[in-house]
This record gives structure tokens, C-alpha cells and sequence, in this order.
């Protein structure tokens, strides 16, 4: 079923919108949970907690890229579930290691509250990403979006885990860079 | 910031970069099929220089003398052990010249040949010069092998979570299906069977449990302990009294026993983590008692090093620009040069 059909269960409310979206997307958002969690209970209740969301949120939403939509209430949820379970460092989870990288970019220290500080921040990240050739926007984005761990990422790019590495370090020694030029203080 | 709010912060990136994100493949470039092209052709250069090496030890062998040396030269001929820590593992016992016979003398590996390749900490590995040799049992390896891949699963969501890899594995080129399977520490083998060099088929069943690896797992093992491959832990790095850093090609000593206190105290640290695709420079470090002890250092940033597939974080970026720091080197300007 297109994305378009799926959304419009969802307007319709038709509860098979929910067995439409498992069957298109269930796995999909099982790989983003589990990339958080690694546990397979908990990322099968953030899943189903995507659903219930997506339920109440379609309509008033009409989602434009249906996979976007899902991935990132299903991203946000796992991370939550991550925080509330103070989980410790499971092997296998990618969390820890890309919150390990992410300390190249960020300090750690508390930063603004401001809503729209970091709106401009995510902005300043687009153009960033924008700029980027495709390949290393796709890596940047299968990291620290997706959590997708380095052997994966090598996978889908068709080359060594060790290039995927070394590149996503330079991105981020990049964007720690352009950020901190355009006066964002991290 | 707080590294947590930045990571949830980039929930909201363009939805069109998690779109493309999700629906990209990679470029036929990058297939598979050309970094195997690449890895022979890599393969070849070891060769033209072991050819030498070959022709100048031979003469001392004809001459009855300095056997293990000649020893080296027919390991080095297959691109295996061209570092000295692998080939003073291929010289301490003289069995093993015989295991080694029959090592194809071709450098690149033949159709239909099982050929096992071994590559321990110190090894040059990671830069894509791997060594092979041929089993002698050849139908025995096919037998196995055949009947552990047909129980091959899909493990998508579990790659590299606990099965830190050995640093041996099999490669099996036949009917149009190239097998390239790890062997992990708990028995599992993790990899892939390419058909006809494309990425379909059998390609997304990358894991094969302990129970249906188990032939093939004893055959590797057997090899496995003939090298006397052995991963060091944290608390056998000791005292450290001098240290040779090779990366990229260059070598960098130090001797400095406040500098050699601190690079034991950090690695020491070490708590074992799970395997990293890092690039890697070779470490090896001279102890109290004589001995070596060669490890994989992380040198893009990573606070990790290896021990014949063993993973251990000893802290963060900061550690990690330090102990570089000790050798001299600006890790950031290696980075950028890079």
C-alpha cells in the first residue's frame, strides 16, 4: 500500500491503517529502537507506542514522508525509554558509542533552554548536511539519526567499516567547526 | 550541550535527508565485487616484493642453512606474515613447516580453493595485504562449509553486538558463490556469501549459530591454536619500558619512562567493548621482562585498542589524542592529512 492510502486509513480511521503501517514499517522502526535499546521487549513496546502516537497524531497531521514521520516518533521514544531506564553500557547498544562521538561536537556541559537557539542550530545542521556530498550525508545521517552502528553503515555503503569510520570522524570534526564558526556554543 | 540533547536535537534534520538516508544503497563503485579487485590487486604488490625476498632466501636454504628464515620467506610469499611479530610466530616450531607446504604459491586465492587467512595483531591486516594458505583437507572444508552456510540466518539487527571476531577466517570462491565467513569467539561464524559478486542471495544471512559452525568452527580452531594466536588482556600490558607506534607506514619509538608509565596506565584501563571499525596503527610495546607484545591502537579518535579481535575502550577522545600525543603525533593533523 502507498504511503498516501496508509495516511488515509489513518484519516478514515480505520484501525487497519495500524496493521498497514506494521507490515510496511514495522521493521523499519524495530531497527531504529533496537539500534537505542537493544532489547528486543522494549523496542517492541516503543514500536507499538509509535503506532498509538501516529494513531492520535493522523489527523490532525498528514505526514508527508510517512517513514520520516514514523522514524522519528519512534527515535524519540526509544531515546526516552533509553533515559528513563538510566541504561548502563549494554554491549551492542549503539547509544553510548555515538553519544562517546557526539562529545567531540558537543561539551556536555548544560546549554540553552532556548527553543529557538536550537531551532537554529538544526538549521544550521541542514545547511550543513546540505552541503555534504550524498554518500557522507548518508552516513552522517545512518549514525546519529538511524544509530545504525558502523558494520551496518559499511554494508549499506558497499565499503570497509574502516572508511565509514575515519569519514564520520571528519564529518564531525567538520560540523563541530562550522557550528562553533557560526557562534553556537556547544 | 549535553550530548543527549544535541543527539535528540537531530530528530529534527530535514525529512529528506532521512528519506534519502533510508533508501540509499551505495554505488556500484563500492561494490563488494571491485574491493575484492582492489584486495588482489594489493595482494600482488606483497608478492613482487616476497618474490625477492624469496629468491635471496632460497639460496640459504639450498645452502642447508637458516631454515626458518626460509620459512619466513614462503609465508611472506603467500602475503601472510609480513610483519615480525607474525613471523616469529611461524618460526618458533618446525612442525609447522610441514602444515605450511601446502600453501599455494599463486597469490591470488584459485577458484574453488578453500583458503583460510589469518591475520593476529601486528599483522598488516587492516590495510588490506591478507595472507591465505589451502588447507590440505580440501573436501573435508568444502563438506563443512557447505552444510554450515545452508543454516546461515539473518541477524541483521545482532551484526558485531557480542561475537567479538577471531582474527581468522575462510574464503571459498566456487559456482558463482564467494563464502567470506569470521569466525567469532563464541563459536558463531559471522560474514557472507556473495553470488556472482553482487550482493543478493545470501547475502543478508550473515550469521551462523555456534551448533551449525561447529565443523567448520574445529577446523578453523585447530588453526587458530597452531599460530599460537593469543589476545593479550589489559593487565598483561605490564610494565612497559619501550614502545614502537608503526601508523601509516611510519615508526614512532618512545623511552621516555614517565611518557611509558602513562601509555601503560591508559591502556590498562581498558574495559572490553564491543568491535570497532576503526583504522588501525600497530603498538607494540617491549615489557619489564624482555618480552613484546604487539595491539591494534585506534587512530581516528576512537579511545580503543585490539588484541586479535579482543576490543577494549580505555576512555575518551581526550585519552585517545594524548597517547598520540606522547608519540609526537597531532592526531588532528593526521586526520586532515588523511
Amino acid at each position: 500500500m502507498t504511503d498516501e492510502g496508509i495516511v488515509n486509513l489513518y484519516w478514515d480511521r480505520n484501525e487497519s491503517a495500524i496493521t498497514e503501517t506494521d507490515l510496511k514499517y514495522g521493521k523499519y522502526c524495530f531497527t531504529i529502537a533496537y539500534n537505542i535499546l537493544f532489547n528486543k521487549e522494549d523496542s517492541d513496546e516503543c514500536v507499538n507506542d509509535t503506532y498509538n502516537k501516529a494513531w492520535y497524531s493522523i489527523p490532525p497531521q498528514r505526514p508527508v514522508i510517512l517513514s520520516a514521520f514514523l522514524g522519528r516518533i519512534v527515535r524519540n521514544i526509544s531515546l526516552n525509554r533509553y533515559k528513563e531506564n538510566n541504561a548502563q553500557k549494554r554491549g551492542g547498544s549503539q547509544l553510548p558509542l555515538i553519544l562517546d562521538e557526539i562529545g567531540e561536537i558537543a561539551s556536555d556541559m548544560p546549554g540553552p533552554d532556548d527553543e529557538l537557539i536550537k531551532k537554529q542550530m538544526v538549521q544550521a545542521i541542514n545547511a550543513f548536511l546540505k552541503k555534504l556530498p550524498q554518500d557522507k550525508r548518508v552516513m552522517f545521517v545512518r549514525r546519529y539519526w538511524y544509530a545504525d552502528d558502523i558494520g551496518a553503515i559499511a554494508k549499506r555503503m558497499g565499503t570497509s567499516a574502516n572508511n565509514v569510520s575515519a569519514e564520520i570522524r571528519r564529518i564531525r570534526i567538520k560540523l563541530r567547526d562550522y557550528l562553533a564558526e557560526r557562534g553556537f556554543d556547544l | 550541550m549535553r550530548k543527549e540533547d544535541f543527539f535528540t536535537s537531530l530528530e529534527n534534520i530535514d525529512e529528506n535527508f532521512i528519506e534519502e538516508a533510508e533508501q540509499y544503497k551505495g554505488s556500484k563503485l563500492n561494490n563488494p565485487l571491485f574491493m575484492y579487485i582492489g584486495m588482489a590487486a594489493s595482494v600482488l604488490v606483497v608478492a613482487c616484493v616476497a618474490g625477492i625476498f624469496l629468491f635471496e632466501n632460497k639460496k640459504a636454504e639450498i645452502d642447508g642453512t637458516e631454515v626458518e628464515t626460509a620459512l619466513s620467506s614462503e609465508v611472506i610469499i603467500n602475503g601472510t606474515g609480513a610483519t615480525e611479530v607474525t613471523k616469529e610466530k611461524y618460526n618458533t616450531a618446525e612442525e609447522r613447516i610441514k602444515l605450511l607446504k601446502p600453501m599455494a604459491m599463486e597469490t591470488a586465492i584459485p577458484d574453488d580453493t578453500v583458503a583460510v587467512i589469518v591475520h593476529p595483531s601486528g599483522s598488516v591486516y587492516l590495510d588490506g595485504l591478507e595472507g591465505w594458505y589451502a588447507p590440505e583437507e580440501q573436501d573435508v572444508w568444502k563438506s563443512a562449509i557447505k552444510t554450515a552456510v545452508s543454516h546461515a540466518q539473518d541477524k541483521e539487527y545482532e551484526v558485531y553486538p557480542h561475537a567479538d571476531m577471531m582474527p581468522i577466517k575462510f574464503f571459498w570462491k566456487h559456482d558463482g558463490i564467494e563464502d567470506n565467513w569470521t569466525l567469532a569467539y563464541d563459536g558463531s561464524l559471522w560474514g557472507e556469501s556473495y553470488v556472482n559478486g553482487s550482493s543478493s542471495g545470501l547475502f543478508s544471512k550473515n550469521y551462523i549459530s555456534p551448533e551449525d559452525a561447529a565443523p567448520v568452527a574445529s577446523l578453523l580452531k585447530q588453526i587458530y591454536d597452531f599460530f599460537g594466536i593469543d589476545p593479550i588482556t589489559p593487565d598483561q600490558i605490564g610494565d612497559i619500558t619501550y614502545a614502537e607506534l608503526t601508523l601509516r607506514g611510519k615508526t614512532y619509538t618512545l623511552d621516555d619512562k614517565v611518557k611509558l608509565s602513562y601509555l601503560g596506565t591508559t591502556l590498562k584501563k581498558g574495559e572490553l567493548t564491543t568491535p570497532s571499525g576503526c583504522p588501525w596503527a600497530t603498538l607494540k610495546l617491549t615489557r619489564s621482562d624482555g618480552t613484546t607484545v604487539s595491539l591494534s591502537l585506534a587512530w581516528d579518535g576512537c579511545a580503543i585498542w585490539h588484541s586479535d579481535g579482543k576490543h577494549y575502550r580505555y576512555g575518551d577522545y581526550k585519552a585517545a589524542e594524548s597517547i598520540f600525543q606522547l608519540f609526537g603525533i597531532d592526531m588532528q593533523h593526521i586526520l586532515d592529512s588523511n
